[in-house]
């Protein structure tokens, strides 16, 4: 119990000397850390008005909030009679260390397989990735939502990163009926996607017969456009198709089973009449 | 003749591959006639056909005119051109289309 009130005046008396300074440090230090923080979001808005890349950016932002924060620890220490030396020996120990375990445990540190601003499809999700952090990575998908996708589930999931690719493969699948004039079909579907300006000239655009399947003939045409107008090409090409094979008279084929009866078996109730 | 060289022949002389589309039309201005464009020839073009014809469209029918006149703000005589200026068949008819044909050398 005596070593207890002991304590307790010991804390007094280290309270009267020191108090004030502690108080004021431990004051600053906050208002530093939201000073920080509020440049920290400065930056960042700026960030967008200049021609960098966003996780460019990300990174300067990155080196300079932990740079602030080194000062501001700094100052601290020194406001609170720590000799400066030591407090810079000490920071220029730690800043070597961590390079040190950077560099050393780098390879085996799992990495996302791309950057804020690709677009990734990750599992079932297509979009752009908005943010990562250490657990999580923030997708957004182009019907505007915003998914959160836990880090682990990337890294055991297959990722197609389209930033690697900027030019992507598309194929209109084009089923018609055996009837119909086969080598004009092929003749309108790769004209239409010759002539499309956004269509890339090589490698050149095919038009394949797939597979002559029950009812219908499979006929596949393919060509190379820009990853991000994909998607509106592929519509607008089956649309412009749609029409001018019925322009020419060639119809598509629908899927469908046609039964032929001959006289031998035909069911007893139609031959009766 | 090798590879190169007929393809060379082969993308001259049949479907050619356009570098973008524009839409023409006509408008009275101070009284006047006259032929304007959509994008400005100062401006890129469209690369998509389906969305210029679509385009057109809509132009033509949010300033139709009651033929033969031709009241300020109409725009008549709309269609699709290329990149050279030439006209585009209608991809949806295969035809040369303008929507709101007006004769204006009358």
């Amino acid at each position: 119990m005596e070593g207890f009130s002991v304590k307790i005046a010991q804390i007094e008396s280290t309270m009267s000397l020191y108090g004030r300074e502690w108080v004021i440090a431990f004051a600053a230090f906050v208002f530093g850390l939201i000073l920080i923080k509020w440049i920290n979001k400065g930056l960042k808005r700026a960030g967008t008005k200049v021609p960098i890349s966003p996780a460019k950016g990300a990174t300067i932002r990155n080196v300079i909030t932990v740079l602030m924060a080194a000062l501001l620890i700094t100052s601290v220490a020194i406001y609170l009679g720590v000799a400066p030396r030591p407090v810079m020996r000490f920071l220029i120990i730690l800043t070597l260390a961590a390079i040190g375990m950077i560099m050393v445990f780098r390879p085996l540190i799992p990495t996302l397989p791309f950057k804020v601003g690709n677009t990734i499809m990750a599992g079932d999700l297509l979009g752009k990735v908005e943010a990562t952090s250490l657990l999580n990575t923030r997708l957004k998908t182009f019907d505007g939502k915003t998914v959160f996708v836990p880090n682990r589930k990337i890294l055991d999931d297959i990722v197609i990163n389209y930033h690697f690719t900027p030019t992507r493969r598309f194929e209109l699948k084009i089923n018609i009926l055996y009837d119909q004039d086969l080598m004009k079909a092929k003749q309108i579907l790769e004209t239409i996607m010759v002539e499309d300006p956004r269509v890339h000239p090589t490698p050149r655009p095919i038009v394949y017969l797939m597979s002559l399947n029950k009812g219908y003939v499979e006929l596949s045409g393919r060509g190379w456009a820009d990853n991000l107008k994909r998607f509106v090409i592929t519509r607008e090409l089956l649309e412009k198709i749609k029409l001018r094979f019925d322009q020419e008279g060639i119809t598509l084929a629908m899927p469908q089973m046609q039964v032929h009866y001959t006289s031998k078996n035909m069911p007893q109730s139609h031959t009766e009449g | 003749m090798n590879t190169k060289q007929a393809y060379k022949i082969i993308d001259a002389g049949w479907a050619k591959k356009r570098t973008g589309y524009r839409i023409q039309f006509q408008r009275r201005v101070e009284g006047k006639i006259v032929t304007d464009y959509f994008p400005d020839l100062d401006d890129g073009l469209w690369l998509s056909e389906v969305a210029i014809w679509r385009m057109a469209w809509r132009l033509a029918e949010s300033r139709q005119s009651d033929p033969p006149d031709i009241n300020a703000g109409d725009l008549i005589n709309v269609t699709v051109i290329d990149h050279e200026g030439n006209p585009v068949k209608y991809y949806a008819t295969n035809h040369f289309e303008v929507f709101n044909p007006i004769d204006t050398e009358i």
